[in-house]
C-alpha cells in the first residue's frame, strides 16, 4: 500500500517534470521578441545593440538547457521571476489570482458532485422516467454547446432580461462583503456546473442501472432482500467507480477555466494565462502553466488516495 | 418496441443527419448565392437590425452576417473535418501498435496517454499556440495533436479484444503478414468504434475552435469562422445587440448536436 502511494506521488512529480519541460521549450520555440512586451510601441526605436543588451540582461541568450536549469532552480526556490510586461513579481501576481481560481474550482467541483449524485441516483433508480431520459438527452445537448455559449447564455438570461447577477468580476466598486462575492460568483461557477453536471450524473445513472441488472442483485432479489436494501448495496457499488470518474475530469475543469474567467473578466489564473500570450510575457506564463499544473496534479493525486481509501477492490489489486 | 415505433425513431435519427449535411451543402455552396463579400465593410450601416437586406444583420464594421455565417461554416467545418481526420489517424497508429504489440511497450504507452490527459487540454493548446500564432495550420496542428488520445485509447482496448478471437490467432498460424492482419484483420472490424469515435471528436473539435477563437487565438481574426463571430459577443449581449452572436452560435449549436445525436445513435444501434 505504501509502496503504492509512494509510486503514484513519484508519477506525478515525473508528470511535473515532463510538463515543464514541454512548456519552457515550447514558449521559448515561439516567435516573438519579449523587448516588445518591455517597450510596446516604442520598440522600433530600438538599436539592435540595444536590443542585444535587453536580451543579455534577460538572460535569452544563453542555451536553451541552461535557461532551463537556471529556471528550474529558482522555482524549486520559489521566485518565478519578474512579469516582463509590467515588473511585477510573477509570485505576487500568482497569490492574488491564485485564491479566485481555487474558489471558483472548490465551489463548482464539489456542487457538480453534489448535484450529479442526487440526480444520477435518482434517475438510475426509476429507469425509462421522465428524468432518466431528459439526462440521457441533457448531457448530450449541454456536451454539444461549447462553455462559451452557455456563459454567454446565462449573462443574456441573468444579467440582460433578468438583471439579477453582475456579469463579469469578483465584486462591485463599493460593496463589500460576502454576498457581493457570492453574487459576482453566481454566474461563472453556473457555467462550470451546467458543462459538467450532466455527463457526471449519466455516469453515476448508467452505472447504478448497470449494477441493477447484474447477477447478485437477482439472486438477492430472489432471496426477498427488499428493495431498500437492494438499492444502498448497489448504491454503493456504483458510486465508488465514480470517484475515479470525478478525478480524470479535474483538468478539464481547469481547462474550462481558461475561457469561463476570461468571458466573465473573472481574475483567476486561466485569464491571466490567455493575458500573457499575445505579450509573449514568458515568466507569467511559465508560472501560470506551472501552477496550474501543480494544482490539477495534486487534485487528482488527492482523489486516487480518497478512491484507495474508499474502494476495497482498488486495494485489493494494489496490495496484490 | 413495436415496428412502426422503432421505425418512427430510426426515421428521427436520421434527421439529424440530414440537418448536419444540409447545413454543410449550404455553407459550400454558398459562394455561389450570398449578396455580399465577407469581408467587406460598410460603415453606413453598421450594426444593422436583421432586415430584407441583410437577413442576419450586420456586425460592428458593417460586414453581413448571413454571409459570414455561411462562409464562416466552411471554414469552421473544413477545419474541424481535417483535426478529426490527423488525430483519428494518430490515434488509430498509436493505439493499434499499443494493443497489437501489448506488453512492456503497451504499458509504457498508454501511461503516456495517462500523462497528456492529466494535463488541461485548453493550456496545452495555449502554450502550442505560441508556436504557431494565428495560422489556421498551426491551429489544426495543435487541435489534432491534443484530440488523438481517446482514439487511441479505443483503438488499444479494441485490438487487444480482437487479437484474442480465433480468426486472428488462425491468421496467425497460416503465417499471414502482419501488415495484413493489421490493416485488413483488425483494422476494418474495427471500422464501426472508428466512425463512432469520429463523430465525437468532430463535435468536440467544432467545440474547441470556438473556445480558442473567443479567446482570440485560434484562427486569424480577419478570417470568418463561427468562433471568431462570437468573439467579444458578451459585450454585444449586454449592448442589446443580440444578432451579432445569436446566428453563428446557433449555427454552432446545432451542427455540434447534429453530429453528436448521430454519433449517439450509432452507439446505441450498434455497440450496447
Amino acid at each position: 500500500m505504501t509502496k503504492y502511494i509512494i509510486k503514484r506521488i513519484l508519477q506525478s512529480v515525473f508528470i511535473l517534470f515532463v510538463m515543464s519541460i514541454i512548456a519552457f521549450a515550447l514558449i521559448n520555440a515561439a516567435p516573438g521578441d519579449p523587448a516588445a512586451a518591455i517597450y510596446g510601441g516604442q520598440m522600433d526605436k530600438l538599436t539592435q545593440a540595444e536590443r542585444e543588451r535587453i536580451n543579455t540582461n534577460l538572460g535569452l541568450d544563453r542555451p536553451l538547457a541552461t535557461r532551463y536549469y537556471n529556471w528550474l532552480s529558482e522555482m524549486l526556490g520559489g521566485r518565478m521571476g519578474y512579469s516582463y510586461e509590467n515588473g511585477k513579481s510573477v509570485n505576487q501576481i500568482i497569490t492574488e489570482r491564485m485564491p479566485n481560481t481555487l474558489l471558483l474550482f472548490a465551489v463548482s467541483f464539489f456542487l457538480t458532485v453534489i448535484i450529479s449524485m442526487v440526480v444520477g441516483l435518482w434517475a438510475g433508480r426509476h429507469p425509462y422516467s421522465a428524468l432518466d431520459r431528459g439526462i440521457t438527452i441533457t448531457s448530450i445537448v449541454i456536451n454539444g454547446i461549447p462553455s462559451v455559449l452557455v456563459a454567454i447564455i446565462l449573462i443574456f438570461l441573468f444579467s440582460v432580461k433578468l438583471g439579477w447577477l453582475p456579469s463579469s468580476g469578483t465584486s462591485s466598486i463599493f460593496a463589500t462583503g460576502a454576498a457581493d462575492r457570492i453574487k459576482h460568483l453566481v454566474i461563472s461557477v453556473l457555467t462550470v456546473v451546467l458543462s459538467h453536471v450532466s455527463s457526471f450524473s449519466r455516469f453515476i445513472q448508467e452505472g447504478l442501472k448497470e449494477e441493477l441488472s447484474s447477477y447478485y442483485v437477482t439472486v438477492a432479489r430472489a432471496n426477498h432482500v427488499s428493495n431498500r436494501d437492494i438499492y444502498m448495496g448497489v448504491m454503493k457499488n456504483s458510486l465508488v467507480p465514480f470517484i475515479n470518474y470525478a478525478g480524470s475530469h479535474v483538468p478539464s475543469f481547469f481547462s474550462g477555466f481558461v475561457v469561463v474567467e476570461t468571458v466573465f473578466a473573472y481574475p483567476g489564473l486561466g485569464s491571466m494565462i490567455v493575458g500573457a500570450i499575445p505579450i509573449k510575457d514568458y515568466p507569467v506564463l511559465m508560472g501560470g502553466i506551472l501552477i496550474t499544473g501543480i494544482v490539477v496534479i495534486s487534485s487528482m493525486l488527492a482523489v486516487d488516495l480518497i478512491d484507495l481509501a474508499l474502494n476495497p477492490k482498488l486495494r485489493r489489486a494494489v496490495e496484490r | 418496441m413495436s415496428a412502426k415505433k422503432k421505425r418512427n425513431h430510426n426515421n428521427r435519427n436520421r434527421i439529424w443527419l440530414f440537418v448536419f449535411i444540409s447545413i454543410v451543402a449550404v455553407c459550400f455552396f454558398s459562394p455561389l448565392f450570398v449578396a455580399y463579400n465577407v469581408t467587406e465593410v460598410d460603415l453606413r450601416n453598421v450594426l444593422q437590425q436583421p432586415n430584407s437586406q441583410h437577413f442576419f444583420g450586420t456586425d460592428s464594421i458593417g460586414r453581413d452576417i448571413f454571409s459570414r455565417v455561411l462562409y464562416g461554416g466552411i471554414v469552421s467545418i473544413s477545419v474541424a473535418a481535417v483535426t478529426t481526420v490527423v488525430g483519428l489517424t494518430i490515434g488509430l497508429i498509436y493505439g493499434g501498435i499499443s494493443g497489437y504489440v501489448g506488453g512492456k511497450v503497451d504499458n509504457v504507452m498508454m501511461r503516456l496517454v495517462d500523462i497528456i490527459c492529466s494535463i488541461p487540454s485548453t493550456i496545452i493548446v495555449l502554450a502550442f499556440q505560441m508556436v504557431f500564432p494565428n495560422k489556421i495550420l498551426g491551429l489544426v496542428i495543435i487541435m489534432s495533436l491534443t484530440n488523438w488520445m481517446t482514439m487511441a485509447r479505443v483503438i488499444r482496448g479494441k485490438f487487444m479484444e480482437l487479437k484474442k478471437t480465433n480468426f486472428i490467432m488462425l491468421a496467425h498460424g497460416f503465417n499471414i503478414p502482419k501488415r495484413v492482419i493489421i490493416f485488413n484483420h483488425m483494422a476494418r472490424n474495427s471500422t464501426l468504434s472508428i466512425i463512432i469515435i469520429a463523430t465525437f471528436t468532430f463535435a468536440g473539435a467544432i467545440v474547441t475552435e470556438t473556445a480558442l477563437s473567443y479567446l482570440g487565438v485560434g484562427i486569424p481574426i480577419d478570417t470568418p469562422s463561427w468562433g471568431n463571430m462570437i468573439n467579444n459577443a458578451q459585450n454585444y449581449i449586454l449592448t442589446g445587440k443580440w444578432w451579432v452572436a445569436l446566428f453563428p452560435g446557433i449555427m454552432i449549436i446545432i451542427s455540434s448536436l447534429c453530429v453528436n445525436f448521430t454519433g449517439e445513435y450509432l452507439k446505441n444501434k450498434y455497440v450496447s
